[in-house]
């Protein structure tokens, strides 16, 4: 075998090593044999769904080439923001730096990381949605397996590399100084202001454009090679978009440079500045730590990015989810949203407190400070971050909704966000401490989260739908009771207490299978 | 300072069903430069582990300035440094801003923090690190930034796992200088290191532990630096490195016929 494609097979093999050393040194082999489980038979499912029956189908239909782009479009842009937004199929495993230890060549490098990363199971599923695509149009007698099969594979590797392209330019715009601020203009403008601008009648002549610009998209050239509408043309068109973008992410792949150290700071700012005048609120020891957390929430980009969305996105979300005119429907959307605002700001680093130290994580055992105050810088500096965000909302949310504002309302909203937030900032400490994960800090973007962080970030979305209940309660009778919602902070408040109480006894007691975990990343 | 500063007594520590330290008994005498010795995967660290409050001994007892080691001891923890193997930095923030925390928790005022932090920084060439986060710093740089902060409390013991790797040999010299120094005043420096010269150069006392955690020799190694022998099992060493192959029984050589 050519040295390049050992390096490459030997890289592949360690990666797969290493997640299995990793499933033996913690309780993860049933969890592994579960997910290889799911694994296949999702691969079965989509395979069948996704090829030979919706293929079939397709053709029936008589316009196969255009519902085939379609669905295809559609499962396209579903794994690109998978990828991008939830992070699923980005791990490069080996970091560049780490590969530079072995002889390999640039172009070796970037093989390996790139083959390892489209080896994951996302890829590996969409890569199996296309080949069903494939194989159901061949058996319909619509496509030649000389063309549907390559276009498959070059649809998934397009899928793949445009996916890593716009996940590497976000984490750099989020890494640069203003950056977060400059991603959430940016979406605000893409997502929200054609939603608010658009009218009746003005599409046609620019949906025509669209849809013209759409044919050399890659799964309407997909759908073309598959429907046997013009198979040389769709193979060249994917062949130009996999090159283009193969291009773009060997470029991007290039770290960037360094950043230049500025000016010395003293030991003066450490002690004053704004981060030593808001640990100045806590008293004793917790006053350093509570400095401590802050930085690390301030200092990380991918916490800036979720916070300043938390508070903004609740305009969008009532518009696109309520509409303009209906006033009970955008209240109720409201508590839902503002029931969780508070900790979607801060969960990413909230559910995983202690995750973000590595190494750091045993200082807290070293130092002559409790565990019981570690645990509350640890709580205090999200609980106040999120307790920000709920009042902006609900600000945010009045400039905009047709529902009438008034003393209730407000009291309603922020009553709900503050059990809210008391809530899930509670369930978040006991994810940190029982589900930890050693994060890098640096990480701008994807989902770097624990199993139990996934499952409470689930679990807190799935609430935004709960006040839909109130909806045939009526606006009158939801506000005639809008005194529940300051009550439901009484229970909250004394979970949050007792969760405070617990966990240190508990962060003490289990701090060896922490470290074990935060530390050496296992 | 009379007594002991540090007492362990039939130390034993698992992870489990491994046995990290099995039956370990030692003693530091106050005021002394005691180097802690051992292969890798002995227990040194495990042991240091349990003496900074970081692990729970499984069996025996740890005793700092003749006090044991309890979940209360957080007024013991302010009169103890420790720089541990790993360094335990808090990567995101700013080589002042560690130093200034580190300070603070110690219960130093303000004031005196930020002098501290400021000569620490300019004696260890550290000033210029300004907004570059720990993450960023070079493996000597790091090391530098976790002896301050080791230092920055001016401990009455101070554990010292690795402390002079990846470090210049101008840094080396500055801190042994201030390790020497706080002996002088009668503190204590524990110092665990493979780099059997330091040891022989700075310290007074020293023990040999083999894997787990098995105490192999404990003595007083000053005739050494005075080019006199130590005599143990009927022989004479005239190196600790000598003594420590002998004591720990490990092959001076292997056949390795492709070299």
């Amino acid at each position: 075998m050519p040295r390049p494609f050992r390096s490459l097979a030997l890289l592949l093999g360690l990666r797969y090593r290493l997640l299995w050393a990793q499933a033996r040194l913690r309780p993860g082999k049933t969890v592994l044999y579960c997910l290889g489980f799911l694994l296949l038979v999702s691969a079965a499912a989509w395979a069948h769904l996704g090829g030979l029956g919706g293929a079939g189908a397709l053709v029936r239909s008589g316009r196969a080439e255009q519902a085939a782009g379609a669905l295809l479009g559609l499962c396209y842009a579903s794994a690109v923001l998978a990828a991008v937004l939830l992070g699923y199929g980005m791990n490069a495993v080996f970091a560049d730096a780490v590969l530079r230890r072995y002889p390999l060549r640039r172009l070796e490098r970037f093989a390996a990381r790139q083959a390892i990363s489209i080896l994951e199971p996302l890829w590996l599923l969409v890569g199996i949605l296309y080949l069903g695509f494939a194989a159901g149009f061949l058996t319909a007698g619509t496509a030649s397996p000389w063309a549907a099969f390559p276009a498959a594979a070059l649809l998934a590797a397009g899928n793949y590399l445009l996916a890593r392209v716009l996940a590497t330019v976000l984490d750099r715009v989020l890494a640069a100084k203003h950056g977060p601020q400059a991603l959430l203009a940016a979406m605000m403008f893409l997502f929200m202001i054609p939603a608010l601008l658009v009218r009746p009648g003005w599409g046609s002549a620019a949906a025509a454009g669209i849809a013209g610009g759409l044919r050399y998209a890659p799964p309407a050239a997909a759908a073309a090679v598959f429907a046997g509408g013009a198979p040389a043309a769709g193979l060249l068109v994917l062949l130009a978009w996999a090159a283009a973008l193969g291009a773009a992410v060997f470029q991007l792949d290039r770290p960037p440079g360094a950043r230049a150290a500025g000016g010395g700071e003293g030991a003066a700012e450490a002690t004053g500045g704004l981060y030593g005048m808001a640990a100045a609120l806590f008293r004793g020891s917790m006053a350093p730590l509570a400095g401590k957390f802050l930085r690390y929430y301030v200092r990380s980009p991918q916490l800036r990015f979720n916070y300043m969305a938390a508070v903004v996105f609740i305009v969008p979300f009532n518009l696109l989810l309520g509409g303009r005119a209906d006033a009970a429907r955008s209240l109720s959307l409201a508590i839902g949203y503002v029931l969780i605002a508070g900790y979607l700001s801060t969960g990413a680093m909230a559910s995983n407190a202690f995750g973000f130290d590595g190494a750091g994580f045993r200082r807290y055992f070293l130092l002559p400070v409790a565990a019981r105050s570690v645990l509350r810088a640890a709580a205090a500096v999200p609980l106040l971050l999120g307790a920000a965000v709920i009042p902006a909302s609900v600000a945010l949310w009045s400039a905009f909704t047709p529902a009438p504002v008034d003393g209730r309302t407000l009291l309603l909203l922020l009553s709900s966000g503050f059990a809210g937030l008391l809530l899930f900032q509670s369930l978040a400490l006991w994810v940190s401490l029982l589900s930890p994960r050693a994060v890098p800090f640096k990480i701008t973007f994807g989902n770097r989260m624990s199993l139990g962080a996934n499952m409470l970030m689930i679990l807190a979305v799935a609430c935004i739908n709960l006040p839909a209940v109130f909806d045939h309660v009526g606006m009158p009778a939801l506000l005639d009771r809008w005194w529940v919602a300051p009550m439901a902070m009484v229970p909250a408040g004394a979970f949050y207490a007792a969760t405070l109480h617990a966990g240190a006894a508990f962060l003490s007691g289990r701090r060896e299978r922490m470290l074990a975990v935060i530390e050496r990343g296992c | 300072m009379p007594g002991n500063a540090i007492e362990i007594r039939n130390l034993k520590k698992n992870y489990g069903k491994a046995t990290a330290v099995e039956d370990l008994s030692l003693t530091v005498p106050a005021g002394c430069f005691f180097g802690f010795l051992g292969p890798n995967g002995a227990g040194k660290s495990t042991t240091i582990g349990c003496l900074t409050g970081l692990l729970d001994p499984t069996g025996g007892s740890v005793a700092l300035l003749g006090r044991r080691f309890d979940d209360d001891a957080l007024d013991l923890k302010r009169r103890i440094g420790v720089m541990p193997e790993n360094l335990a930095l808090f990567e995101a923030l700013y080589a002042h801003e560690f130093l200034t925390f580190q300070g603070l928790i110690y219960g130093l005022d303000p004031m005196e923090t930020r002098a501290r932090v400021t000569e620490l920084l300019g004696a260890l060439e550290l000033g210029g690190a300004g907004r570059k986060p720990l993450s960023e710093f070079s493996a000597g740089m790091r090391k530098r930034v976790a002896f301050a902060a080791a230092l920055i409390s001016n401990p009455e013991i101070l554990f010292l796992d690795e402390p002079f790797e990846s470090i210049d040999p101008a840094g080396v010299a500055l801190m042994k200088r201030w390790l020497q120094r706080l002996t002088a005043q009668g503190r204590t420096v524990f110092l665990t290191t493979h780099v059997l010269e330091n040891v022989e150069r700075l310290c007074g006392r020293a023990a040999i532990i083999d894997k787990p955690g098995r105490l192999l020799w404990e003595g007083d190694i000053t005739p050494l630096a005075a080019n006199r022998p130590i005599a143990t099992g009927g022989r004479e060493f005239y190196s600790l490195e000598d003594l420590y192959l002998h004591v720990s029984g490990k092959p001076h050589d292997a056949p390795l016929d492709w070299l």
